[in-house]
């Protein structure tokens, strides 16, 4: 029987011919002659059937030919197909000359890449910063993923103190953190600290702003009563009410100089900045709020970095101006005494801000604070010297002359790494900032080199 | 012959094929049948040998509205080559003919 009468009856053999025409479209354009060759032959086989199975045989030698071709293309440069390289036609030219397999592998080391979850998140963070989105905390999946399950965990019996503690420093909502807080402190007392995180409040809006209740303050010093950082925080709830009519009075006026002129005269704030500087230690929980972040980061797998950066690179309390205005009134008064003769008051009240100095340094993680202790440090040495100096207290006046060398040691190095300060100086890159450029630029070469590696291999 | 192959049994069983009338020129199909080798195996076989110009191919001409056949069989050099593999193979007994050739 001849071939084209069965295959123009049987369905197994028009199944057949498709199949050959497949076969012989995905045939390598260079070894196009045996799957022609091929093709041939099954058209000689009576048998629908013996021509099937003769068809399924050449399904892998395709196959085999087409992973051929893709692995000999890996080698060859973009640009240059199997005929140039036959005719030494890439040779001549001024086609770019990467190899195929470099951007195969660069692709692959990209998807590699993209499968951790965790790149996935520095794309997205790196990404967002460039929009005005990507500052807004409440838009950022893993935000909303740690509010839904703080609000899952406070309807719950076995609460996580420290997972509501932490998801109340991520609602810009005043009642909401309050409330978190309250749940977290109430579930953990030793975790009345972190209501030092909503001292002002609501501090996204300057013209709202408020310090802390008085029953939350005193909740907290009850926990921790030898934190200087808590006894400033209720001269500021007192100071607050004076600093807005300064404010009204001169919009204008340099907030340093105008600032307090009330509460100096106010004797529960004096009260409270003298507790301050008597305090036996002076802790803005930055350790606790570090070790409370890490412990929520790890234990709800919490991938995005903007998250506790947001939450430690914040400080609740303008501590400065406070702090610089207490011991301007305690050398004004050490002055007085000196002139009057009472060398002791004058003594102990410039002791008395460079013992505050200490504490304020050793016991914070930030440079803001050891720049605060070697400001007040440097207004106090000066007047120290010159009280020892008019009371024949010689080398005692020697040992704070180097005091002060090294005082001024000490602000020239934060001079060249806080740019606040000397805007002229140009000051060498911190680790930190190295690493974030780095980092933007790996995601930048990664965002342009994945398509045009994809495309490069596949095209 | 410089260049060498992997010669499987299957190849050797195809050596043997193409040797029992080494001038004539014979189908894909028909050494298929003979060397019961499948379509699969057959084919890189014979592309293998025919890169290494050990196998001569051409197309017969168009008949009976079929498309034209490809044929095969070895070059003179290859013919020799083959005899002595298939002997060594023999002498080896890793390979031997099929029944109904032995």
């Amino acid at each position: 029987m001849p071939a084209n009468s069965f295959s123009r009856r049987s369905p197994l053999a028009r199944f057949n011919a498709a199949f050959t025409g497949v076969l012989l479209a995905l045939w390598p354009e260079e070894k196009k002659s045996w799957g022609c060759a091929f093709a041939a032959e099954s058209a000689a086989i009576d048998s629908p059937q013996k021509q099937f199975r003769w068809l399924l045989g050449g399904l892998p030698v395709v196959l085999r030919e087409i992973f051929t071709k893709f692995l000999g293309s890996l080698g060859r440069p973009i640009g240059v197909g199997p005929a140039d390289i036959a005719g030494n036609g890439s040779q001549q030219g001024r086609s770019p000359r990467t190899p195929r397999v470099v951007l195969a592998l660069l692709s692959l080391t990209f998807i590699a890449l993209l499968a951790q979850p965790q790149t996935r998140t520095v794309f997205r963070s790196v990404s967002q910063a460039y929009s005005e989105a990507g500052w807004d905390s409440s838009r950022w999946p893993d935000v909303r993923r740690l509010q839904i399950l703080a609000e899952e965990n406070l309807q719950q019996k076995n609460r996580d103190p420290q997972l509501l503690a932490f998801a109340s420093l991520l609602y810009s909502d005043e009642q909401k953190r309050l409330a978190f807080a309250d749940a977290a402190i109430h579930a953990d007392p030793s975790l009345a600290w972190i209501d030092l995180q909503n001292a002002i409040l609501p501090w996204d809006d300057t013209t709202k702003q408020h310090t802390l209740s008085a029953k939350r303050i005193d909740r907290m010093l009850a926990a921790d009563p030898g934190n200087g950082i808590l006894h400033l925080l209720r001269a500021e709830s007192i100071s607050i009410a004076y600093q807005r009519k300064d404010a009204q009075a001169d919009p204008n006026a340099n907030r340093i100089a105008s600032w307090g002129k009330g509460a100096l005269r106010d004797a529960g704030w004096l009260a409270a900045m003298d507790a301050t500087f008597k305090a036996p230690y002076y802790d803005a929980y930055d350790a606790k709020l570090f070790q409370l972040s890490r412990e929520v980061v790890q234990r709800y797998s919490v991938s995005d970095p903007r998250i506790p950066a947001s939450v430690l690179g914040r400080r609740p309390l303008d501590q400065y101006q406070a702090i610089r205005t207490y011991a301007d009134m305690l050398l004004s008064r050490a002055a007085d005494a000196q002139r009057s003769g009472d060398i002791q008051s004058a003594i102990a009240d410039c002791t008395l801000i460079l013992d505050f100095a200490q504490h304020v340094r050793t016991a914070n993680l930030y440079k803001l604070e050891a720049w605060m202790a070697n400001d007040i440090e440097s207004q106090a040495y000066p007047v120290l010297q010159s009280v020892y100096e008019g009371s024949g207290r010689s080398s005692e006046a020697i040992g704070i002359a180097a005091r002060i060398q090294e005082n001024r040691a000490q602000r020239a190095a934060f001079s060249s790494t806080l740019p606040h300060f000397s805007r002229r100086v140009s000051r060498p890159w911190s680790k930190a900032e190295r690493a974030a450029l780095f980092m933007q630029g790996s995601v930048l070469a990664i965002w342009i080199l994945l398509p045009v590696s994809l495309a490069s291999v596949i095209l | 012959m410089g260049l060498r192959i992997r010669i499987s049994p299957q190849t050797l069983d195809l050596l043997d094929a193409l040797l029992e009338r080494p001038s004539e020129w014979r189908h894909g199909y028909a050494l298929s049948q003979s060397t019961e080798i499948s379509s699969g195996t057959l084919y890189p076989i014979l592309m293998r040998l025919e890169k290494l110009r050990w196998l001569e191919t051409k197309w017969e001409e168009p008949k009976g509205g079929r498309p034209p056949r490809h044929l095969y069989r070895l070059t003179l050099q290859a013919r020799a080559w083959a005899r002595e593999e298939l002997r060594n193979a023999r002498a080896r007994k890793v390979w031997k003919p099929s029944p109904s050739k032995a």
